[in-house]
């Protein structure tokens, strides 16, 4: 028994010490990449004034709004704090809570994923911010944790290859400046590094795998009333999409509209309204054009600009 | 639970900390632990089904004694009887109430009348209800015939029926070769633990890696088989059917080897099936802990192969009929059976089915051109066999088969991953390589497995492919069985 115990924990040891190092590379190695873009956030959180609005989301967000247009529009600070829709619903949510001040507007924008299957919880990107940002550690919950754990051994393998090959190119003086770096964003937060680039030629992912997850609808209650509490205004709006996926997802769009109008949600716009032509979209069905971008952007602004209840909070902190 | 699943991987290592430290002394109470371990395991699903399993033990467990104690053959025979109905009526309200039900409607629709169907139950199917209740029969009938003697330890007899490594998805132990083993003390040998290990990793690359993958682009062709062309859906008959041998064979991988963690030893379940070179041969590789079943309480007592050709034929096609309905309420369990059983016809005809009992090329690293060509036929029909299992009507399957032998055929196909299709090949590669074996990772005696350092290595890669490459977590596919 010794013997097998003694083995069978050297192997854990072993398999444990090459996921460290893998999860480890990313962040003594690549201070540049997505992950750490978190910090620039939070620092913007923290310094920008108000009135401002706060967007939330994952990457439908980074790749699909152009902050200044809006802020220009509307006369109010943008921040835009989405990264990348694997951190998790959850994980956003409880992350930009804590810099709420009196009178922002957060507008919520999920990707549909969020709230189907598991990836509210988050995956391979949470664990990347994690290790990026320690601190972020105490937004996980126990299913989070259950999530993460599982995933870890698969970003640790893919943390090794991204390092092998960016130590290649570094070797070879090879100098990447790549859409999923911490520079490509603006300082609004918008992802701007591939406004000049050719979009590149990809399939839709279609339908969404996964059963509804109602704890998605739970959480954006509870965030509601948080920002709620500190006086400020929530709302709801939905992603951009292509329309070729979201024809493929007829039935969970109207599920989430039918639940998040059942719980009441604040929601501006519709889900057609945001899915937008295929030829706009730059390298997923998230990820938009520059051409795209200010589409999008423009619908948001209007259908802001016809909502009665932020345009009575919109005047009532610009007097303020 | 789910052997490839959070759950499972902190529940064993906490189960077997207490059976080999905390009740190591004590018979009983690794007995015990073994009942509670596998009744937690088995409500973690849903603990409803939990009043079904112990009524089903305790039935058994009381008839086993009360036969015990009578000599007369009428009470006896009573006292089967009662098993078997009460026992196979589980199995019958559960799992075919609902199929009959429909069959009976559609029959009387078919004639023009037309009928209400108002008797269908909205009822759940227990996990693994088709697995434990062969269990206990084979329990009670083998008390009958006085080849077991019963037991009078109701902690033993329970924790057989529901002993957790195999008891959702089999290998389908006798009482004959299980039970004994809960009354003497388990000792833990090394080699046998280590493995146990070997074959668990094994499994779950099977189940997570092949089968799981394998699963989502058979699953995409055919529900829109109509999209696709023929050559496309045949990759995807393929798919299926790496996905099938992968799901079960994997688990009842995990499922020896989580026992031999425990000190038990089952049956083996699978002995690379598809590298037979006919039908015959190919059922007694595969699921072989049912097989064996239904020979032994089915076959045999009709007549088995004594008596003349018709009773021969006869008995087969009952055998493979009712195989095809253990597997599922659907017609297409039927029919699967039937093709079986038609595939195993010109053996029996011409008295060939015991023709190809040793592995193939045993000794040798390539098959000779006769076998290899034996061995494809016999795989091609298995195949066209597993579009009927996997379609959801007999005439989904027909039509399946009919758009793959089109014109269409010809087109490329689409093979979806190329990574997946080269990691299927690399498996198949390896199964081939250790087709005498137990099962792929046994290492003994290997080139590689001599050092340390390669079983190391390769046990690494093995843990790093299944976090890597493995698919989107699905249940067992034999769990619906």
């Amino acid at each position: 028994m010794k013997k097998f115990l003694y083995n069978v924990l050297c192997f854990f040891l072993l398999f444990i010490s090459i996921i460290m190092c893998g999860l480890l590379i990313a962040r003594t190695t690549n201070p540049k990449n997505l992950y750490f873009s978190l910090i620039d956030k939070h620092q913007m959180l923290q310094e920008r004034e108000g009135p401002r609005i706060i967007l939330v989301g994952g990457s439908n967000l980074s790749f699909g709004i152009n902050s200044k247009l809006i802020q220009d529009s509307l006369g109010v600070n943008v921040i835009n704090t989405s990264v990348h829709a694997g951190l998790g619903l959850k994980f956003m949510m409880d992350d930009v809570v804590r810099f709420i001040k009196k009178g922002d507007i957060v507008i919520l924008a999920p990707e549909y994923e969020h709230f189907f299957g598991n990836t509210f919880y988050g995956n391979e990107p949470a664990v990347n911010t994690i290790i990026a940002i320690p601190e972020t550690f105490r937004f996980l919950s126990f299913h989070n944790w259950k999530e993460i754990l599982g995933i870890l051994p698969e970003t640790a393998v893919k943390n090794i290859i991204k390092f092998g090959f960016s130590e290649f190119n570094r070797l070879m003086g090879v100098e990447r400046i790549g859409i999923y770096d911490r520079g490509s964003f603006n300082e609004y937060g918008d992802v701007t590094a591939h406004y000049n680039m050719k979009g590149e030629d990809f399939k839709p992912p279609l339908g969404i795998t996964g059963d509804f997850n109602d704890e998605t609808i739970k959480a954006i209650i509870s965030f509601r009333k948080r920002i709620e509490h500190k006086e400020s205004l929530f709302l709801f709006t939905y992603p951009c999409l292509m329309d070729t996926s979201f024809n493929s997802i007829t039935e969970q769009f109207k599920m989430v509209n039918f639940k998040l109008n059942e719980a009441q949600i604040k929601i501006i716009g519709t889900p057609q309204r945001y899915s937008l032509n295929d030829s706009l979209y730059f390298n997923s069905q998230y990820h938009l054009t520059k051409e795209g971008i200010n589409i999008r952007t423009n619908h948001l602004i209007e259908d802001l600009q016809e909502n009665t209840i932020f345009m009575s909070h919109l005047k009532n902190i610009k007097r303020e | 639970m789910l052997f490839n699943s959070i759950d499972f991987a902190i529940f064993l290592p906490i189960v077997f900390f207490l059976y080999w430290f905390v009740c190591n002394k004590n018979l009983s109470l690794q007995n015990i632990l073994l009942l509670i371990s596998s009744y937690v395991f088995y409500g973690w699903w849903d603990w409803r089904f939990l009043f079904l399993i112990i009524f089903s033990s305790y039935l058994d467990y009381g008839v086993g004694i009360a036969l015990d104690k009578t000599s007369d053959d009428k009470k006896r025979k009573i006292l089967l009887l009662i098993s078997v109905i009460v026992n196979l009526g589980f199995l019958a309200i559960f799992k075919y109430f609902n199929f009959f039900i429909n069959s009976f409607v559609d029959v009387f629709t078919l004639f023009g009348y037309k009928i209400e169907n108002t008797l269908s139950l909205q009822i759940v199917l227990p996990v693994g209800i088709s697995f434990y209740t062969f269990q206990t029969l084979s329990y009670t009938i083998d008390v009958y015939k006085e080849k077991l003697k019963p037991t009078y330890n109701l902690v033993s007899f329970f924790a057989y029926v529901s002993f957790f490594p195999q008891l959702v998805a089999g290998p389908i132990e006798r009482a004959i070769n299980l039970l004994p083993q809960f009354y003497v003390k388990r000792k833990f040998h090394y080699n046998l633990a280590i493995d146990g290990m070997r074959q668990i990793l094994w499994g779950l690359f099977k189940k997570t890696v092949i089968a799981d993958n394998c699963a989502t682009y058979a699953n995409e062709i055919f529900n829109n088989y109509t999209e696709y062309s023929g050559s496309t859906l045949l990759v995807g008959a393929l798919f299926f059917t790496f996905q099938i041998y992968a799901d079960f064979s994997g688990y009842s991988d995990i499922a020896i080897g989580v026992s031999r963690l425990f000190g038990f030893d089952l049956m083996k379940n699978f002995s690379f099936p598809y590298f037979s070179r006919d039908i015959a041969e190919f059922w007694r590789r595969w699921h072989i802990s049912l097989t064996t079943w239904f020979r032994d309480y089915v076959y045999i007592p009709l007549g088995g192969s004594r008596g003349s050709m018709w009773i021969k034929i006869r008995n087969t096609f009952v055998v493979f009929l009712v195989s095809g309905l253990w597997h599922g309420a659907n017609w297409t369990f039927v029919v699967w059976g039937l093709i079986n059983a038609l595939y195993f016809m010109p053996l029996l005809l011409l008295n060939k089915n015991r023709k190809n009992i040793e592995t193939i090329a045993l000794g040798k690293f390539l098959p000779s051109l006769k076998e290899l060509f034996q061995m494809t036929s016999t795989f091609f029909l298995i195949v066209i066999g597993w579009i009927f299992f996997r379609a959801e009507t007999v005439s989904q399957a027909f039509n399946y088969i009919n758009r793959i032998f089109s014109k269409s055929f010809f087109q490329t196909p689409i093979f979806f991953s190329l990574t997946i299709v080269i990691v299927t090949l690399l498996f198949i590669f390896i199964e081939w390589i250790q087709r005498d074996k137990d099962h792929g990772l046994q290492l003994q005696n290997t080139l590689l497995g001599n050092y340390r350092l390669t079983r190391w290595l390769i046990y690494l890669a093995l843990v790093f492919i299944i976090c890597f490459l493995k698919g989107s977590e699905q249940e067992f596919i034999y769990f619906q069985f």
